[in-house]
């Protein structure tokens, strides 16, 4: 999401110029292939040691890597809309009085679009949780990922066991969703305005 | 380009207006002021410092530019109060606790927003966010004040009360202001000096009583005042709308006359200077009535003491007067009288 952040950033400030059509059309990428083959890719990048680097096959990192490269075109694209909704005026204002670029980050760009990031970050991973196809080759029996562990068990017969992994996918993917709201309404008090405001013009 | 041309200076403390209709290049040169935008050639200067250089693609940092811009969406931040908002550019200047404070409570003072310091922008109204966004602007202390089209988002009582409150803020900090508008009443009643703008030229550059006294142009005639001066088309061989009207024209080509609207007779009867046009609006302006005539494409304004009724959709002659105002040529250029 970080990354997605600053790509989202670039190319919503800077919208023309072939650079920046690079980077969005770079971003898109992953989208075009297939989860399964994403995963063989990584697996034949990663399973042997580059330099300092251990191998990586089999590990939580391998995940990691591998499911952050296959979002990004999620996160990018959220993280857009977040930036294109805060940059302009609300930046330009801020430009003005002179505070720089991290200046600006920190205090104006990253607090707007906190909302759309955590929403961003919550479809992320929504998706991942439930996604197969990537993780279908990179998982391990050390490491069993969930949607995996269901499919195993559904196809070997075991419905019940399947079932039940889904429903905890379910409860997972709900609760995330809730306590992100709740988050979000806490660190946000400016979104409650609207109420107060009404409350103050009765009085 | 949006803007070609643009050569003006005005002393400090001076009071500037961009006017001119939507997309004629008023914003792209306040932006450019503001340091937003590069211009492409040519500089601006400051107080005598060169802070933007075109033609050398260079433009001073914005933190010693020492500029404020009110935006048009004033362009609070959200996420912060009124006192937020109005301290973070203090903030980022450097300035310390107690400093900040008295500039906060100073400028809250100011603008009579004291009771809403607490308050987040989506609190408060529309013409109270104005007056946040002033705040937040002038708290720095700028050299020089930009304001684009601040009153533009405000319903009509309220505009007309934020005018005499930037008129008087204007009196009181005395900063060089440049205030872009495309309402002629705002840029008639508050400025010192006016550039009329036009698909990205000034087309001219004066003090308000210059610009109605003697408009350069048939565009700033039709532009400025209240209401605007007539303009009137006349064919080569004295004709209007086809037909020959008694006015002796100062060139054999066609060109434009310029009538104000107290010269203008509205009567039942025909004369060799009459044109019969069909009245298409009647306003009152204190005890006066203003009649708006149409026919084709020409649209006059009369103002008139008469007692006659007038009725909407009837026809009624407008008796032009022998000489008019201002003669302009066909390309709308002031011809010597």
């Amino acid at each position: 999401m970080f990354i997605s952040l600053i790509v989202a950033y670039t190319t919503a400030r800077f919208r023309t110029g072939w650079a920046s059509a690079i980077i969005t059309q770079t971003s898109n990428l992953p989208l075009l292939v297939p989860g399964i083959a994403f995963g063989a890719a990584y697996i034949a990048y990663l399973s042997t040691p580059i330099g300092p680097f251990p191998t990586l096959y089999g590990t939580f990192a391998l995940l990691v890597i591998a499911a952050t490269a296959y979002l990004l075109p999620f996160s990018v694209q959220t993280g857009c809309a977040v930036i294109q909704q805060v940059s302009g005026e609300l930046d330009e204002s801020a430009r003005i009085t002179g505070a720089g670029f991290v200046r600006r980050l920190i205090g104006i760009t990253l607090p707007l679009a906190l909302r759309g990031m955590v929403a961003g970050g919550l479809l992320t991973f929504v998706k991942i949780i439930r996604d197969l196809s990537l993780v279908v080759l990179l998982f391990t029996p050390t490491m069993p990922v969930m949607a995996v562990l269901a499919y195993r068990y559904a196809s070997e017969g075991f419905m019940q066991f399947a079932h039940a992994i889904t429903v905890v996918i379910l409860v997972l993917s709900i609760s995330a969703t809730l306590i992100a709201q709740r988050l979000q309404d806490k660190a946000q008090p400016w979104l409650k305005g609207k109420v107060r405001a009404g409350n103050s013009k009765l009085a | 380009m949006a803007i070609r041309g643009v050569s003006i200076s005005v002393p400090d403390g001076a009071f500037l207006v961009l006017l001119g209709p939507s997309g004629c290049g008023k914003t792209t040169l306040l932006r450019m002021l503001a340091g937003l935008e590069l211009p492409s050639a040519g500089q601006i200067v400051f107080n005598n410092k060169v802070v933007s250089d075109g033609d050398q693609k260079w433009s001073i940092e914005l933190k010693k530019r020492n500029s404020g811009l009110v935006f048009q969406s004033y362009a609070l931040w959200p996420h912060m109060s009124v006192r937020g908002n109005i301290e973070w550019p203090l903030k980022v200047a450097g300035l310390n606790k107690a400093e900040r404070e008295s500039r906060v409570a100073n400028v809250l003072k100011l603008m009579d927003i004291q009771a809403l310091s607490e308050r987040y922008p989506n609190e408060i109204s529309g013409g109270q966010q104005q007056r946040v966004a002033i705040a937040r602007t002038i708290a720095p202390r700028p050299g020089i004040l930009l304001f684009d089209e601040p009153l533009s988002n405000l319903d009509a009582r309220l505009r007309v009360e934020m005018r005499s409150e930037l008129m008087r803020l204007h009196r009181t900090i005395g900063s060089t202001t440049v205030y872009v508008t495309h309402d002629q009443i705002e840029a008639m009643t508050m400025a010192t000096h006016v550039a009329v703008m036009d698909n990205g030229r000034v087309v001219q550059f004066g003090n308000p009583d210059d610009l109605i006294a003697s408009p350069q142009t048939a565009f700033v005639a039709t532009f400025v005042g209240t209401p605007p001066g007539n303009i009137v088309p006349f064919s080569a061989g004295g004709r209007v709308l086809g037909k020959p009207v008694k006015v002796k024209q100062p060139l054999p080509e066609p060109c434009f006359a310029m009538y104000r609207a107290e010269s203008l007779e509205l009567s039942e009867t025909e004369s060799p200077r009459s044109l019969a046009m069909e009245v298409v609006e009647i306003s009152r302006i204190a005890g006066r009535k203003m009649v708006t005539v149409m026919d084709g494409g020409l649209r006059l304004t009369a103002i008139t003491d008469k007692r006659a009724k007038f009725t909407v959709g009837a026809f009624v002659q407008v008796e032009l007067p022998a000489i008019p105002t201002a003669w302009f040529n066909a390309s709308g250029e002031r011809i010597a009288a």
